[in-house]
């Protein structure tokens, strides 16, 4: 009896070790076993939907098999962040960790049993390699991110941010003559830098959004019963509520009398601020809200940050009037500046944004990324109209840097105040607009200039690269 | 069916095992099966059939369960440790043959095992002789004192002692039983028992302290102690004995412990193996053995699938580990039960036995098995404080393997044959009656016999 007992209580602590406190073990700090083991995989690959692949498996000698290798180098960093038994994980590595060591999708017990366990699945992207490397080519050497989108799916064509990284230094197990590893002095220099390379700006980055938010007041003024015949008459300096709003220029460019396609084509501040001071705050922040401001962004990317617009109590008139302008507290992603205008060129309708096509086994296809509407933010009519407004600033206005032969290009600019620094620029491009394919948000952080002079240019390139 | 044939058809699922072992393996290295994976797995299936056949031979009522759990039991062993390392694979199915050859030696000199009774106390001299002899000349390896070294040969003394005691404690008791179960006076329901009959006790309650102190070893302490008072209790059938006995056990560890770094720094891992600030130093074995068990799950990762190497020794203390997470929960548990069934039967083999020594010896050698088996399975899943003792029939050593089938052969002896037969027809020393304290003896339930099964001639 007394030796049953005692094997009864070796099999129920048997069973808390192996089933019940699994789990709490597993995750143990000190238990490298996880590592080991994933690390004995080989790691699907990451292709882009144009073929090229960008990140791969390699065997090594070392004690862990497999280390990873990105082809694609620094071009798609940020992208696919990196996979390390040191510093963990980032980016897509991160976000479809599961899917790359081939735990997910989940597969029944009889496959399991049978099937090669040491392969993960491989991860198809819907980003096209040339539009991605003419987006990094277009934005040079200069801080900032692209984000290119086709409005119609809400695929992710592109998305770069710079300064960038090299994840192979981060992923290296070499070691310099000292016997310091490589990979932890790259860590060390990226960490360290002030101008925060690992932060991917197109996702993370919050900035002040300027004149491109004008996209997001005609909106809502349209919806609320202020059409695009609304006339305002449009002083340089607009007195409001013992503060001012001024244009850009200086002294301020005064424009007389405008209507709402005007007004955008040369980005007339005043106007747009008596717009958002004639619908009120209440509902200028819902429709912020609708394309998503305040909320998560649910692209299949880890730590995207929302956008940000103060709550409508807390905005008092000069605040308001400097928020229809795009000036104030507000705070955007490139991605959802990226999100506006791919309402404005799908009817109205943003598509939930993606960057996984499908998963992939050899040439079996697990799971594939199923289409849907993500956000309806404004009505038909309201988007056409705006786009029509947009048109007009490439033809016309401020963007006509973005103007490409053969193609109507829809847009808007957008010049960043930000105290004690130079300007961001801004582009939000669209084309083409007769049944736009592609949208692209251009945000050049303190580059200085205008929407229209830096950003412009970029946004055209880029747009060229996905029209090809 | 006869007991052998009863044999021969267990056998024939135990010889599975290896079989298994080559084809999981080379498939889980390679994706293929080589032919040459099969040298193992047939010298084992050879070794156990010879085995077989002479115990045909030489016990034919012999207990036909015993050698079949053990052999499984060695079995499991031999194909963990060709995946954990070929090196001492190859080693220790050559102690096996060295161990099956000694238990048939055994069991063929033995005609009668009462012969033992005579020489107890030389037995209990070369015994206590063998465990000093490591206090004197022994060499320190993981931190307690348990070799003794002879150029390239190691040799554990504590395994051999282990049994020679079991042997002593099971002849001095079973003389002495009388005198100890009718003495004693009633305390509060508890039958005291007097002074001078606690010598033993306390004889024994100093030397596994001793054991503990000199030679570091908490694991060989425990056991000798338990093996004593399991046979104390099982001649006595008081549990006062064993309840004194464990109390004065626990007050000499906790000394100890407070006394002794290395056995306060067991302690400590003991209580809290996931310290960050000990996980990588003097806890690092436990926190690598929990981690292989949580590796394992239900199921396990799989024959070769795992990575038990990185547990230090775990060849020898932690191949339940190594178990445990290529085997799972069901593998682990599975070893458990063939532990437990093989003390069930053992202790079915004192109860049915019809003679005070027979029924002593089967208990004490039944308790060494359990026991040990036990204090090392329960110090790899921190049930109890970690111990270097292996895990019998299962873990990597010679000395190790080749007692414990010595102890097999006294079971088996005890189990059936012409010894018993030749004492029941010279009517030699047999018990006026049996006592009435069967149900009192621990495991003596039965649960876990075969129907049908059972060693006594019929």
């Amino acid at each position: 009896m007394f030796f049953a007992l005692l094997a009864a209580v070796l099999v129920i602590d048997l069973s808390w070790l192996q089933v019940f406190g699994q789990g709490r073990l597993q995750e143990n700090t000190a238990n490298t076993r996880r590592i080991m083991r994933e690390y004995a995989i080989d790691r699907g690959r990451v292709i882009t939907s144009d073929g090229l692949v960008v990140a791969e498996s390699v065997k090594t000698e070392g004690p862990l098999e497999y280390k990873r290798s990105y082809p694609g180098g620094r071009l798609f960093s940020h992208l696919l962040g990196y996979d390390s038994h040191q510093f963990g994980r980032s980016g897509l590595e991160a976000y479809y960790n599961r899917y790359l060591l081939g735990y997910e999708p989940a597969r029944g017990w009889a496959e399991e049993m049978t099937s090669d366990l040491e392969r993960g699945n491989d991860l198809v992207i819907t980003v096209d390699s040339e539009v991605q490397a003419a987006a990094a080519q277009a934005l040079g050497r200069r801080k900032g991110a692209v984000v290119a989108m086709d409005p119609k799916t809400g695929a992710v064509l592109a998305m770069c941010s710079w300064p960038d990284f090299d994840p192979n230094a981060l992923v290296s197990r070499e070691r310099d003559a000292e016997g310091g590893s490589l990979a932890e002095q790259a860590m060390r220099s990226y960490s360290q830098d002030a101008d925060s390379p690992l932060l991917n700006r197109a996702a993370m980055g919050l900035f002040v959004p300027g004149s491109s938010f004008k996209v997001v007041t005609a909106c809502a003024a349209i919806e609320s019963g202020l059409p695009a015949q609304t006339a305002y008459d449009c002083p340089g300096v607009l007195p409001v509520d013992g503060s001012r709003v001024t244009n850009y220029g200086d002294p301020p460019a005064s424009f007389g009398a405008q209507d709402m396609a005007g007004a955008m084509a040369r980005s007339v501040n005043t106007y747009f601020a008596q717009l958002a001071l004639g619908i009120g705050a209440g509902r200028l922040v819902e429709y912020a809200e609708r394309f998503g401001l305040n909320g998560a962004v649910p692209l299949d990317y880890p730590a995207v940050t929302p956008s940000f617009i103060p709550r409508a109590g807390d905005m008092d008139e000069v605040e308001l009037a400097w928020s229809g302008a795009g000036q104030g507290k507000l705070l955007l992603t490139p991605l959802q500046l990226c999100l506006v205008g791919c309402a404005v060129a799908n009817q109205g309708r943003i598509m939930l944004p993606h960057l996984m096509k499908e998963v992939r086994r050899s040439d079996e296809i697990l799971e594939r990324f199923e289409v849907r509407e993500w956000r309806k933010p404004v009505s038909p009519q309201t988007a056409a109209e705006v786009l029509e407004m947009m048109v007009g600033v490439v033809r016309s206005g401020t963007g006509t840097e973005a103007a490409m032969e053969g193609v109507t290009v829809a847009g808007k600019t957008g010049t960043a105040e930000v105290e004690g620094k130079p300007p961001h620029t801004w582009f939000l491009g669209i084309a083409p607009a007769e049944n736009p394919t592609v949208v692209v948000a251009v945000l050049l952080e303190n580059s200085g200039g205008s929407g229209g002079s830096m950003a412009a240019p970029v946004a055209r390139e880029v747009l060229a690269a996905a029209l090809k | 069916m006869g007991p052998r044939w009863k044999e021969s058809s267990l056998l024939a699922l135990t010889v599975c095992v290896p079989f298994l072992g080559w084809v999981s393996l080379d498939l889980a290295r390679s994706g293929r099966v080589e032919a040459s994976g099969a040298f193992y797995p047939l010298l084992l299936a050879g070794m156990f059939l010879l085995a077989h056949l002479a115990l045909r031979l030489l016990r034919p009522q012999a207990d036909p369960l015993l050698f079949p759990l053990t052999a499984t039991l060695v079995a499991v062993g031999v194909v963990m440790l060709l995946r954990l390392n070929p090196h001492m694979a190859r080693l220790q199915v050559i102690w096996l043959g060295v161990g099956l050859a000694c238990m048939l030696a055994l069991v063929a000199a033995l005609r009668d095992y009462h012969i033992l009774e005579r020489y107890r106390y030389t037995l209990a001299v070369v015994g206590l002789a063998l465990l000093l002899s490591t206090m004197l000349i022994g060499r320190e390896v993981n931190g307690a004192r348990l070799w003794l070294v002879f150029g390239p040969l190691r040799f554990q003394p504590s395994e051999p002692a282990k049994v020679l005691l079991a042997v002593f404690f099971a002849a001095y008791l079973s003389e002495r039983r009388e005198l100890i179960v009718g003495a004693g006076r009633n305390f509060h329901g508890m039958n005291l028992p007097r002074l001078r009959d606690l010598g033993p006790l306390l004889t024994m309650w100093a030397l596994s302290l001793l054991l503990l102190i000199f030679q570091r070893d908490l694991g060989s302490s425990l056991l000798f102690f338990g093996i004593f008072l399991a046979v104390i209790y099982a001649a006595t059938s008081r549990a006062s004995f064993v309840v004194v006995g464990l109390l004065l056990f626990l007050a000499g560890a906790v000394i100890a412990s407070f006394a002794f770094s290395h056995v306060q720094a067991r302690v400590d891992a003991w209580l809290d193996p996931l310290n960050p600030e000990t996980v990588n130093d003097e806890s690092y074995q436990i926190a690598q053995s929990l981690f292989a068990f949580a590796e394992g799950g239900l199921s396990g990762t799989g024959l070769a699938r795992g990575r038990p190497d990185i547990i230090p020794f775990v060849e020898t203390d932690f191949v339940f580990a190594a178990v445990g997470e290529e085997f799972g929960l069901l593998g682990a548990a599975a070893v458990v039960l063939l532990f437990l069934m093989l003390a069930g039967r053992g202790l079915g083999l004192a109860l049915r036995c019809e003679d005070d020594f027979g029924e002593l010896l089967a208990v004490g050698m039944t308790t060494i098995v359990f026991l040990q088996a036990f204090i090392i399975m329960g110090g790899n899943t921190r049930l109890v404080p970690l111990t270097g003792i292996t895990l019998p029939f299962i873990s990597y050593g010679g000395s190790s393997l080749v007692s414990n089938f010595l102890l097999l052969g006294l079971l088996l002896c005890v189990s059936g044959g012409p010894g018993r037969e030749e004492r029941r027809r010279g009517g030699g020393r047999r018990r006026a009656g049996r006592r009435g304290a069967d149900a009192a003896l621990p495991g003596g339930d039965g649960g876990f016999e075969v129907e049908g099964g059972g060693g006594v001639a019929g």
